[in-house]
């Protein structure tokens, strides 16, 4: 806004320089500027990029100095709340499969800071094809807790989750009442429309009435709900032997995919009993809780296609790649999140 | 009285800065989240009224950096359904804030035109005081024709709430035999929701820093670009939003490229429910596909007809209210005339001489007598 004398001046002296020069004259110039400012920035990001990436990670983390300390403190009585339901999403382009160990050690923090429910995102379905192996990983990396992937629902709503958790551990061996349980849902982006589209057609078949009244809260007690099936727990890893290997192969319940890859059972210190249980199939049905938090991995911030629904009041987080979230990092989210105000409107 | 059109001259380093960002593609949708004024308004020592009031200024000169970035459409979060739940007193303030913004655009249509502005609302008017819902239809229909630039304000709107609406509709028709259950696709949906006229946000900016969407256009922003940024949002400068536009230039790219898959995918449903056509279906004929679009056109048209019965039946409703209020102010200047109705109130420092039958009133007037000092 021109505000004086001078101002107004320049203001008169830019409009005759364009009358002067022509503005299609002046375009390259504007154009050369672009690219410049553009190249500035993108060499700050090579040269400095794990500080683009803490500037923003820390434009998310950082609040005032007494909110901070404030936080701090609340982390450190416990009285913070954690989140219960992270999520992760990988923009398209920066999940490798080689990168599973960086990924199971994230939801190991995860798991040990409190998170009874983890979401894992990927447009491309990668980490959906090594699904098995990350559930193996996890198991190894967290032996006492146990793992249950979430996959889309039944038809019929089981009204007692905790009798069929129960249920679950007593398929286990090893398992007892204080056994944790941790729900893993695996998404991709036709998860999300295929399921809301599901849950249109469900309630079509529902009376009039009932739809004329429909309201958000209705709609969200049956998208929310989620199947768990295929029971992926381990054992305490036992070293493995050639005996146990052929019994495996030998075994007529073992799963079909262990077959065909011998070598991977050969690898893979499992126990009988844990191949027996992965063939049997637990359907039950839980409430999914909407993600807390949201880490994404990409160059920008965007949910990048994750199921809309869940999104209402979840808190995002962004960086670049995933081998750049350390413990530190982590703890540094952790804090912030235990000390946002969630106002809800109010 | 402020104006929803605000021209002003830029300094020259604004004016550069301009021109260099045009060169590189410019969202074409931009939505806004404005949180802060609360904040601002306590910094400030001030009543949260001020804060608001401070903030749709903002707004004005938001709108007039857009139109010169070249940015032809706006959607801003105005109200929320969660924001009923704030004090009875702020949101009776919020009401009629935007109740006389609403009689400014009425009154300012020629000038809206001229600019080519079209003014669209998005959200639940039924939860709306009943005065407010008709400025709104005559604000929509005095609007509807002009085509240069959109501004989509989000009143009474939840995502949630636009999602469930989507569904009901979708579910209806199904269960009254509108449409079929394999017609269901995501762009039937899409169509369905409150923003079916417009495209999806290609940048959403969020002020005072908070880094959730708060049920903010969930299923359009599904592939945005999202700016957070921790300023106020009174207190927010065509710098801020020009470095929101150069974040999303850098990564544009990436943007349009999330968005051909997902196009890709919602091509993939089309075809799925086009092949769930059966051609021996009756009601088909030989040609499935064609059937599938009649109904889903048939279903889009009734859909549209039926919100354009609405706000045509709500702008008859704001006529006779005016009418009303216009022989109820004659009676009460008779009333004046007569020596019957006394001054009752106080506005700040002045004396206001206010014929108001009913004492309850006195609040209302006294904003309005600070909206039209601002």
């Amino acid at each position: 806004m021109l505000t004086s004398l001078s101002d107004v001046k320049a203001h008169k002296t830019v409009q005759r320089l364009l009358a002067y020069f022509r503005m299609d004259l002046l375009l390259p110039v504007f154009q050369l500027l672009y690219f410049v400012a553009h190249f500035l920035v993108s060499v700050l990001q090579a040269v400095y990029g794990t500080y683009m990436d803490v500037l923003q990670i820390t434009h998310f983390l950082y609040q005032k100095l007494t909110h901070t300390v404030h936080a701090q403190e609340q982390y450190n009585e416990g009285k913070g709340k954690l989140p219960e339901h992270p999520a992760v999403v990988f923009l398209p382009g920066h999940y490798l499969a080689a990168q599973l160990p960086q990924l199971v050690s994230l939801m190991t923090a995860f798991v040990k800071a409190g998170a009874k429910q983890i979401t894992l995102y990927d447009p491309a379905g990668k980490i959906e094809e090594q699904q098995d192996e990350l559930l193996l990983c996890l198991t190894r990396s967290l032996p006492g807790s146990l793992f249950l992937l979430l996959q889309h629902p039944l038809e019929q709503i089981n009204e007692e989750p905790q009798k069929e958790q129960a249920h679950a551990r007593s398929l286990v061996k090893g398992a007892t009442a204080q056994t944790p349980v941790v729900y893993v849902s695996i998404v991709n982006c036709d998860s999300g429309v295929r399921h809301l589209l599901n849950c249109v057609r469900k309630l079509a078949r529902q009376p009039h009435s009932s739809l004329t009244n429909l309201s958000p809260h209705d709609l969200d007690s049956v998208l929310a709900v989620r199947q768990v099936s295929n029971i992926e727990c381990h054992d305490e890893m036992s070293n493995y032997c050639s005996e146990e290997t052929s019994r495996l192969v030998s075994n007529p319940s073992c799963n079909e995919r262990y077959l065909k890859n011998p070598r991977r059972c050969a690898q893979s210190a499992v126990s009988c009993s844990f191949v027996e249980q992965k063939s049997l199939s637990c359907m039950h049905l839980v409430r999914q809780q909407d993600p807390d938090m949201m880490i994404v991995i990409g160059d920008y911030m965007s949910s990048g296609g994750f199921p809309p629904w869940g999104l209402r009041l979840t808190e995002f987080a962004q960086t670049s790649s995933l081998g750049r979230i350390d413990s530190a990092e982590l703890q540094n989210l952790f804090r912030s999140y235990a000390g946002i105000e969630k106002r809800f409107g109010r | 009285m402020s104006s929803w059109l605000v021209t002003e001259k830029r300094s020259w380093p604004e004016w550069l800065a301009l021109q260099v960002l045009k060169v590189g593609p410019i969202p074409k949708h931009l939505a806004l989240i404005m949180d802060g004024n609360r904040r601002y308004a306590k910094l400030h020592e001030q009543e949260t009224f001020h804060g608001h009031i401070a903030g749709f200024k903002t707004l004005t000169y938001v709108l007039a950096w857009c139109r010169d970035l070249g940015i032809t459409e706006v959607t801003s979060y105005a109200l929320s359904i969660e924001n009923f739940k704030r004090s009875k007193e702020e949101v009776e303030g919020l009401l009629s804030l935007a109740s006389n913004k609403f009689e400014e655009v009425l009154n300012e249509g020629e000038n809206l035109a001229k600019h080519g502005v079209c003014i669209r609302i998005i959200g639940n008017l039924d939860l709306l005081p009943t005065y407010l819902r008709a400025q709104t239809a005559e604000v929509v229909l005095m609007t509807r024709n002009n085509t240069k630039c959109f501004l989509n304000l989000a009143l009474a709107y939840t995502s949630r709430d636009e999602i469930t609406a989507a569904v009901r509709e979708c579910a209806i028709a199904i269960s009254e035999g509108r449409l079929q259950e394999t017609d269901i696709t995501p762009r039937l949906l899409e169509q369905c929701l409150y923003t079916a006229q417009s495209c999806h946000p290609d940048l959403v900016i969020r002020t005072s820093g908070e880094t959730r969407l708060s049920d903010f256009l969930l299923w359009q922003s599904q592939f945005s670009c999202l700016f957070f940024t921790k300023v106020l949002w009174p207190e927010l400068s065509i710098w801020h939003v020009l470095g929101a536009v150069f974040h999303y230039q850098r990564h544009h790219h990436t943007v349009v490229a999330a968005r051909k898959q997902a196009k890709l995918l919602y091509d993939r449903y089309e075809l799925e429910a086009d092949q769930a056509c059966s051609p021996d279906d009756p009601e088909c004929g030989c040609d499935g596909t064609k059937a599938r679009k009649i109904r889903v056109e048939r279903f889009i048209a009734d859909l549209v007809e039926r919100r354009e019965k609405t706000y045509h039946a709500l702008s008859t409703q704001l006529k006779e209210i005016k009418k009303q209020q216009q022989e109820s102010c004659e009676q009460e200047q008779k009333s004046e005339a007569s020596g019957r109705v006394r001054v009752i109130g106080e506005c700040g420092e002045r004396v206001v001489s206010v014929s108001v039958a009913d004492p309850s009133l006195l609040k209302r007037v006294q904003q309005r007598m600070l909206l039209e000092a601002n």
